[in-house]
This record gives C-alpha cells, structure tokens and sequence, in this order.
C-alpha cells in the first residue's frame, strides 16, 4: 500500500452509519473534452445525502458558459446540451462489501469500486451510462490537513472531508452517445455528523487540477448563535513535480466577474481571483465559469425571520471552472500553471432582499 | 378540534423529548422558545433549563402569545408539524410556502433546527 497517499481503504467506507441525522456522500467530478467540446462530468451516491435520502445522481453539461448582455447586465444562457440522472432509493438500499484491498458500494445502478488511491465507478441507467476509472495523482487532501480530522465549519457543524485529483479514463454513453472520457477530475468522500445549514452565509469549496499541481481551497463565512461572526477555512497544494505537499498558511479570494443566473433569479460570481501561501511559496491563479452551474439547489424561506431580517434564500451550486496561472517560489522562480480546470461547490445563504 | 388538540400536545410531547436527547448540545442556554398552532389557537411555551432540558411546558392561546416572549417562535398547523416529524413535509419547503413561519434570534433557529429541521 502506497502510504505516501494519506487515505486508507476504511476511509472509503460509509461512515457513522447509525447515527442519527448524519450524511455521508461520494461525489466524482471531471473536466474532459470531446468533440472539440468541453464537458463536465459529476456523479454522486449519497447513503445518505442532504436530503436525509439515498440518492444517486449523474449530470453532464457540454461548455462553454453561454452569456448574453441585455442593457448593463449579463445574463447566462441555459446550455445546449445538459442531461441529468437522478434516483432516490429506500433507506436500505445502500450496500456494501470489502475484502482485503476493495469497498464495493452498491446504489441501485450505479457501483462504485473503492481501492486506495483509485475508484472504479460504473452507472447503468437506460440513457445514462458510466464507466470510470479515477487515479489519485497524488496523495489525497483532508480537510483541516489531517487526516480523518473533524472539521469544525460553524458551531454546528463538523464532518470530515477528503478529496483525491484524479486523472480520469473511461466512457460515459448519454442518451446512446458513446463518449470518450480523458481529463483530471476528482474524487471527494465527506461524512457529516451533523450540519446547521443557517449558520452559513458563504461557502467556496473550490478544486483546482493544473498539470503542475492541484489544490483545494476552502472558506466558510457564518454566523454563530450569538450574532457574531464565524470563519473557518482550510487548504492544500500538492506540487507534481517536488512531490510536495504544502498545506495553506493563508489565502484570499475576490470575486471579478458577475452574471445573472436565471434558475436562482440572482446575480452570481462567475470569475474570482485566488492567492494562496505556503511554506514554499504562493499560488496565484484566476478561475471562470467554463460551464453552466450544475445542481443547483434552491430556496427561498419567505416566511424565515432571523435577527429581525424578514425572507431568506439558500443556494448551493456546482461551478465548472477553468483556471490560469502561477506558483511563484520563494526564490522567485515562477511556475507557470497549465491546463487548469476543476470545480467550485458554492454554497450561500442571504436575505432575499 | 379537539382531535387536533389532542394531535398537537402529541406532537409537542415529541418536541419535547427530542429537546431533552440533545440537553447536552442545548446546556447553558436557559431560554425558551414557543409553537403557535395557528389551526387550533393553541401555543405551547417550552422554557429550557441551564442543563439543557425543558422544565417548563405552559399552554396557553396562540392569541395571546407575541414573538417577544421567547427568543424564537413557531408559527404552523397541527398536520404541518405532524408532516414535519414524521418527514412526510420538507420543513424548508413549508417555509418557502408559508406553512412555517419562524421568527426568532439566530441562537433559537439553532436549536430549533435539530428537532423540526
């Protein structure tokens, strides 16, 4: 077994299975072109998800974003082409195997073959095919750096997360087009003891797969019971070359771009710019939609009031991003970053005035 | 009505003991916090001790509660709360229909939230 990877085959597994109110998700992502047309690829099994449901679900939509200026303002276009997959299952349709060196997790149609440092994943719906294979390109990030560390996000919620970037190879067959999967993406594995959704504002869970190195950046904005402000962030850089795994000291995020998505009837951020600090050196980097937002849940709680304030809206979202870039060493030798792709999961929680 | 009120002290019997599960998690709060049965003009006041427990459960007529009287309210009928327990009703879905309507401070909602979220 290859430690150097910092997961073992337990952390594959369900986990708090029994405990009251728990989460627990798999999530796989990728990035891949085909066609000349850039796609983006997300699968999850969730035993259970958010929804307090086991659930199973596959989407891809083709890029770029579509955006349409009317007067001052730019709006995004819904995509060409979007296919989504979706089941909800009994709360005793999750199973589960191991042997000495596989999880096998067993979703209705779709499986997911869990070895340390790879997953297989397959689905088998009527127009929504998959076949995956998804390789650790390094060793994985643990939210919080540690691994199996319980994560404090707000005040009343703490989970455990890791992430794998993966190179990914395989087919996915859409409604009987076969396609051919090459690309980076990722594997991400989160149990949830328990969450306090409204004690969120603003949250980025962003993954960036570069050819050179890969990072997830996360921030939580929230407020705790007393009013008062709370933070929480965590991240990583795994350099290729170096070998090196540099957890993130300090970074920042600014939005540079907005668009008015229409399913939300909001205006969203489209393009941030990123810098990140480690021992080593800093990440530099610019990231863009590249697709339309995938998953989008939403909310509007008219009838909430909290702290006086009348009307509250919850979104989540997955953003397809493409990203630019620099690591530039301590010494001042630059890195330049290529092929930059990944996902930021947003999360937002505000007044719907 | 009297079906439904017998429902309602039920379902706030359940509130009840689910706060008491989770005493630990709500120690050293010490406030309260009321349901509104708007359906039945019947409201219940739950007043938590510092271990986190409820010591005191009044009723009284939903008419003459107000917000003020506990840091977070529930305002919703008898078969919305019952949908709600037995997870038959998506709570965020009745508050963006109105079937729930909750006013209070940041610190209520959070425990509120473990027992009708």
């Amino acid at each position: 077994m290859n430690t150097d990877l910092k997961v073992k085959l337990e952390d594959m597994k369900a986990k708090l299975t029994g405990v009251p109110g728990h989460f627990c998700d798999w999530y796989f992502a990728v990035n891949f072109k085909e066609n000349e047309k850039n796609h983006f690829l997300v699968l999850h099994l969730s035993a259970p998800g958010l929804k307090k449901k086991n659930s199973m679900g596959a989407r891809i939509v083709q890029g770029p974003l579509g955006l349409k200026k009317e007067e001052s303002i730019v709006a995004m276009e819904r995509p060409v082409f979007e296919v989504t997959c979706s089941v909800d299952y009994p709360d005793d349709a999750y199973k589960e195997e191991t042997d000495k060196d596989t999880v096998i997790s067993h979703l209705g149609n779709m499986t997911v073959i869990s070895k340390v440092g790879s997953w297989h994943v397959r689905l088998d719906e009527k127009d929504f095919k998959v076949d995956l294979n998804f390789s650790a390109r390094g060793p994985v990030v643990w939210w919080g750096n540690e691994p199996n560390e319980l994560c404090v996000l707000t005040p009343g919620t703490k989970l455990v997360g890791l992430e794998a970037f993966c190179d990914v190879d395989g087919t996915a067959t859409i409604e009987g087009k076969r396609m051919k999967v090459h690309g980076k993406g990722l594997y991400e594995h989160v149990w949830i003891e328990k969450i306090a959704f409204m004690e969120f504002r603003l949250v980025d869970w962003i993954f960036a797969n570069f050819d050179e190195l890969y990072t997830l950046l996360m921030r939580a904005e929230g407020v705790k019971g007393d009013g008062c402000p709370h933070h929480y962030e965590t991240g990583a850089i795994y350099l290729m070359k170096e070998k090196k795994y540099l957890p993130v000291t300090r970074f920042s995020v600014s939005t540079q771009k907005w668009a008015f998505c229409p399913e939300v009837l909001r205006f969203t951020p489209i393009a941030y710019e990123v810098t990140a600090e480690t021992e080593m050196g800093v990440l530099k980097f610019n990231f863009e939609a590249s697709k339309y937002p995938q998953w989008i849940e939403k909310r509007r709680m008219e009838f909430l009031t909290i702290d006086r304030i009348p009307g509250w809206s919850f979104i989540m979202y997955d953003l397809p991003i493409e990203c630019k870039g620099t690591f530039t060493y301590k010494d001042g030798t630059i890195l330049n970053l290529t092929s930059g792709d990944g996902v930021d999961e947003v999360l937002r929680i505000f007044p719907l005035l | 009505m009297a079906e439904k009120q017998k429902t309602a002290e039920e379902l706030i019997k359940t509130i009840v003991t689910k706060l008491n599960e989770i005493a630990d998690v709500n120690e050293g709060w010490g406030k309260a916090v009321q349901f509104s049965f708007s359906d039945i003009n019947v409201g219940y006041y739950l007043k938590l001790a510092m271990n986190g427990t409820v010591e005191k459960c009044d009723k009284k007529p939903a008419s003459e509660m107000r917000v003020e009287d506990a840091e977070g309210t529930v305002i919703l009928d008898v078969d919305t709360l019952k949908g709600i327990l037995d997870k038959t009703v998506d709570p965020m879905e009745a508050l963006g229909k109105g079937l729930l309507r909750i006013e209070g401070k940041m610190d209520a909602l959070m425990k509120l939230a473990p027992v009708i979220m």
